[in-house]
């Protein structure tokens, strides 16, 4: 087995609201490879960006807290580490990209600007070799003429080259691990292309391990070497990309898969999945997934399942669908 | 077959204004010189990206944007000369399912309220009957009868999508132009609507223009399908003709572009240059021509026309893929 660059062992985090205690994330334990892509997927409210968010420790405190856990990176527990040792971290070793990088970046600041702050800050260079520093970055990340964009401001980029910027602040230290949080879900299909395109080769080039979140099992299929499915603050199946969408074995899993419409097929009807997305202040009983599923019995219910690992590939169910071919 | 709806040159220019007093200083081309039929009882997708001009096409068929020029053929009446007597006629008969179900309900009527409003309009019930109607309009989307007299807030996303269907078959239209009607929705959510409209359109033997960006789910529900880009139609044809046999170099591209949902299948992809450039100041001669591949001199200067290729299947190139 490769060596893990980040494992996250038993992670609770839970956020304090009026209306109660949303359990957000309740005990995830997921690891990454060194130098791989690992992609997180789940509907909208299953806790994919509260775990990239916990990663990095920036969960909004209050009303959020992570209240259980471990996440060791490179062998180093990051929730034991101080704020400050966390800002070196932070930017240094992983960084963010984020879903809307209109809202990402400043904008009555120039890019050379925000793009020389991280990197003065982060490798201490000066005013001038950071500029430099600054225009290869915009160049590495396919941005025509960078001597002169990186005078612009951010409203003067579209949203792929937005997006492109973003990536170029957060690849400019040169960090071991890249979280990006729904990275493409705002641009065109075409756009969407260049920049997964440019990911995969700046991880070829840079090495760079990356946690990819995303609720688009295209992109998934395109991008990830292994493949963790959440729903509502569980982590259901874990395994290498071809298991996860040929083999799968949780039945929300095969649910997502018959529910989406294919490009290159035309179906005759989509599978459904019963029921809407749990309210987290008051999660269901035992397997959280049992009042929508097919397969559901009294132990679904009662208890939460263990979850089982057959090799390299996890599930959490207790009626665990052998056999399935997708 | 006869179409339901013929569109003929059709155009939709919005103003560029400047300065105090709204000078104008050019023209944003949303839709420009796009012609297409629509037959009864199919559902036509329109895909293209962001900014091509597939909203307003839809939102200036049923005349809720007023045409620049061209003519829009409902049945043989040319929709864009209704005075307004006639107008209120014609849109009995055609109707709108919006993008955003958050926005497009008013948050101070009940379902009740939004689902009758059709009627109060038209005049078309007696004051008895009309809860009868709305529970049966409601039953048929899917909604629980107990959900009558709540507000849209108190609804998800789906549901309150469902609300807008809803509404927009109440009167029993012919024709119904679909905006977006998922792209807010989780995927387990989508599936359920996306089935909802195609049993719908089925049971009611309605006509339907479905807008998405979506290439996955123009391929699932439409019969045909129209690729557009800035402001043209550049490739028109059957779902298999467009998916299978594309002619345009930008359906081409477009559909490389697309993210299998399956490892296995890796398909060599077209990354195209650049971004999609401006309605406002389109490309010279094909508007393609500045990121195609396969672009020679005369792309740039003479624009090509939307033309037959036997079959019913329509391309706007010079050198049509083969």
């Amino acid at each position: 087995m490769a060596d893990n660059l980040l494992e996250i062992k038993g992670l609770r985090t839970y956020f304090y609201t009026e209306d109660g205690i949303v359990r957000a994330l309740e005990g995830i334990d997921i690891h990454i490879e060194q130098g791989e892509t690992l992609g997180l997927v789940g509907e909208s409210g299953c806790g994919k960006t509260v775990t990239a968010l916990s990663v990095l420790r920036l969960v909004p405190d209050p009303p959020g807290k992570i209240i259980d856990g471990e996440i060791l990176f490179e062998g180093v527990n990051l929730l034991a580490l101080s704020e400050s040792d966390m800002r070196q971290i932070r930017g240094n070793d992983i960084s963010m990209i984020f879903q809307d990088p209109q809202s990402a970046l400043n904008p009555v600041y120039t890019v050379d600007n925000q793009l020389r702050e991280v990197i003065e800050l982060h490798q201490g260079l000066g005013k001038k070799e950071a500029r430099q520093k600054a225009i290869e970055m915009l160049d590495l990340v396919g941005i025509p003429d960078p001597d002169a964009r990186v005078d612009d401001f951010p409203h003067q980029f579209s949203g792929g080259m937005k997006q492109r910027v973003m990536i170029a602040m957060a690849l400019s230290c040169n960090p071991k691990m890249l979280v990006a949080d729904e990275p493409t879900t705002n641009l065109d299909v075409t756009v969407q292309a260049q920049v997964l395109d440019m990911i995969n080769n700046l991880k070829r080039e840079l090495g760079t391990t990356v946690l990819l979140i995303t609720h688009n099992l295209g992109v998934i299929a395109e991008m990830s070497d292994h493949v963790g499915v959440m729903y509502a603050g569980r982590l259901v199946e874990y395994g290498e990309v071809d298991i996860v969408f040929h083999a799968p074995l949780h039945p929300y899993t095969i649910a997502l898969h018959e529910a989406i419409p294919k490009v290159t097929e035309k179906k005759q009807k989509l599978g459904v999945i019963k029921g809407v997305v749990p309210n987290l202040i008051y999660p269901p009983s035992g397997c959280r997934f049992h009042p929508r599923c097919d397969f559901a019995t009294e132990v679904c219910e009662k208890e939460q399942p263990n979850g089982e690992w057959i090799g390299d590939h996890y599930v959490e169910c207790w009626h665990k669908r052998e056999g399935t071919k997708l | 077959m006869k179409p339901l709806m013929q569109v003929r040159n059709l155009e939709k220019y919005f103003p560029i204004t400047a300065g105090f007093f709204g000078r104008k200083v050019g023209d944003i081309r949303a839709v420009d010189n796009v012609s297409f039929d629509v037959f009864p009882k199919e559902i036509l997708g329109i895909v293209g990206e962001s900014g091509c001009g597939k909203t307003t096409l839809g939102k200036t068929v049923l005349r809720l944007i007023e045409p620049t020029a061209g003519e829009i053929l409902f049945e043989g009446r040319d929709v864009s000369k209704l005075g307004s007597r006639e107008l209120k006629e014609f849109k009995k008969e055609a109707q709108m399912i919006y993008q955003d179900p958050y926005s497009s309900l008013d948050p101070r009527m009940t379902v009740y309220d939004i689902i009758g409003e059709p009627f109060e309009i038209h005049g078309e019930l007696k004051s008895g009957e009309k809860k009868k109607v709305v529970l049966r309009l409601m039953n048929e989307v899917g909604l629980a009868p107990f959900h009558i007299y709540r507000y849209p807030h108190e609804f998800s996303g789906g549901q309150r999508q469902r609300i807008g269907i809803a509404r927009a078959i109440a009167l029993k239209p012919r024709l119904i132009v679909a905006d977006e009607p998922t792209s807010a929705l989780d995927v387990s959510v989508q599936s359920k609507i996306l089935n909802l409209l195609s049993d719908i359109q089925k049971e009611e033997g309605l006509t339907m223009m479905f807008i998405t960006h979506d290439l996955s789910i123009v391929r699932h529900i439409s019969d045909r399908v129209a690729v557009m880009y800035v402001g043209v139609i550049v490739e028109m044809g059957t779902e298999e003709q467009i998916f299978e046999k594309m002619y345009h170099p930008y359906t081409e591209a477009l559909l490389s572009a697309a993210p299998i949902a399956d490892p296995r299948k890796k398909r060599k992809r077209i990354i195209l240059t650049g971004d999609v450039p401006t309605p406002a100041n389109p490309p010279q001669g094909c508007r393609f021509h500045p990121r195609c591949r396969y672009a020679k001199e005369n792309c740039a200067t003479e624009i090509p026309q939307l033309r037959d290729m036997g079959d019913g299947h329509f391309v706007a190139c010079h050198y049509p893929l083969m």
